[in-house]
């Protein structure tokens, strides 16, 4: 049974990464769920990894990168998607 | 009251900065940073109004530091100079991910795994002008586990390192002497950034090392910040290794090739074989199609061996 829903850790990482999508000139609302953050140089990975453990310290959800990284988890839609459903394993 | 500066990058530096601001009996005077990449630790300072420095102007000269009592380091690649150092007479911390004085010096945790340790440590020193030799004020060990990829062993030893971090803090803040005893430097052993950018597989190591060396690589998704392991074949570029498996007997001298159909061909060792089970090609997961393509063609079906570079356990050390 997930706790959080995916508009709620969509809404997280956005507001996590809100500093970075402002440098890039995206607005938050504008945010296309299917850019990578890593490829687009959104993020670069020391900032993925910051944002990964920011967001295990919101939710609680403990996220093992190795499990879901077949998963397209460089895209925000990607990344919340895998962590939904880690969500609902635990 | 007690003033602290703090030297760090990333989330485990906001960690620290978030313990030192929480406690009403200190200060956190500044913090130092790479505001280059930095939002974390950026935003941290922003929101609690804490001073922010660029982490490299320490080294330049270009800032006065602020009167304080401790200075920490955390997860920063950033070496202080004397004149730093010597304002902070044993009240200068560095958190170090890996156990000392045997695993002085940088990626540190990625060299436990190809070292084939099972257990490591994080541990708290006094810094001074060597590199991670000053004396050990406290230390914690943690598994190493045969799943531990080199990210998620990254993540364990500063997780584990920020707790320990917390634990000084609360010793300082109670008055509490932290009774640091030096290192044995005879015993140390440093790692260079440079010792460990070169990712080619030595086919002639034992299946338990080739796997070790494999995993100790693994940042999947994120780039490794040292090497990545890869193999290169004749034709078709550098495939990218994250995961093999120890798979028996050897079929051939090392690097001998089998099993060519499969989503996961054999290779021979040292001393047996390993499956390649997770190889990339300009970040395309093989399929046995794709392996089949790249491996069938190799000279003699063996895979060349690399002498000039071994990876092999206790190469590229150095002594102070």
């Amino acid at each position: 049974m997930s706790r959080w829903t995916s508009s709620e850790i969509r809404a997280a990482v956005v507001d996590i990464i809100a500093p970075d999508l402002n440098r890039a000139g995206i607005a938050a609302a504008a945010l296309d769920d299917k850019l990578d953050l890593l490829e687009g140089g959104i993020l670069d990975s020391f900032a993925y990894l910051d944002m990964i453990m920011a967001l295990e310290q919101r939710t609680g959800i403990s996220i093992d990168l190795a499990a879901i990284d077949d998963q397209p988890i460089g895209t925000v839609g990607g990344l919340v998607r895998a962590v939904h459903e880690l969500d609902g394993e635990a | 009251m007690k003033r602290f500066i703090l030297v760090g990058d990333g989330y485990f530096a906001r960690r620290v900065a978030e313990a030192v601001t929480a406690d009403p009996q200190t200060r956190l005077v500044a913090i130092f940073t790479d505001t280059g990449r930095e939002n974390t630790v950026s935003a941290f300072s922003e929101a609690n109004d804490v001073l922010l420095h660029n982490g490299p102007e320490l080294l330049q000269g270009e800032v006065a530091l602020p009167v304080a009592d401790w200075l920490l380091n955390v997860n920063s690649t950033v070496i202080l100079p004397e004149r730093v150092l010597a304002e902070f007479p044993d009240r200068a911390l560095n958190l170090h991910n890996g156990p000392l004085p045997e695993y002085a010096g940088r990626h540190v945790h990625q060299w436990g795994i190809r070292n084939g340790e099972t257990t490591f440590a994080s541990t708290i020193h006094l810094m001074e002008p060597g590199v991670d030799t000053g004396a050990i004020v406290a230390s914690r060990q943690y598994p190493i586990y045969d799943g531990d990829t080199g990210l998620s062993l990254f993540r364990r030893s500063f997780d584990v390192g920020v707790g320990l971090m917390m634990v000084v803090l609360e010793q300082i803040l109670a008055d509490k002497a932290l009774a640091p005893r030096p290192q044995d430097l005879a015993r140390r052993r440093l790692y260079r950034h440079a010792d460990a950018l070169d990712g080619r597989i030595d086919w002639r190591l034992t299946t338990r090392e080739i796997v070790d060396f494999v995993r100790a690589s693994n940042y999947r998704p994120l780039r490794s910040p040292t090497y990545t392991a890869y193999l290169e074949p004749e034709v078709g570029g550098r495939i990218e290794l994250f995961r093999v498996e120890a798979a028996g007997d050897a079929h051939g001298p090392p690097g001998t090739v089998g099993d060519l159909f499969s989503e996961a061909p054999l290779v021979s060792c040292g001393d047996g074989a390993v499956r390649l089970v997770d190889g990339r090609c300009e970040g395309r997961r093989l399929t046995a199609e794709d392996w089949n393509d790249y491996l069938r063609a190799i000279p003699g079906g063996r895979l060349s061996g690399h002498a000039s570079a071994s990876p092999s356990r206790a190469a590229a050390l150095s002594r102070p």
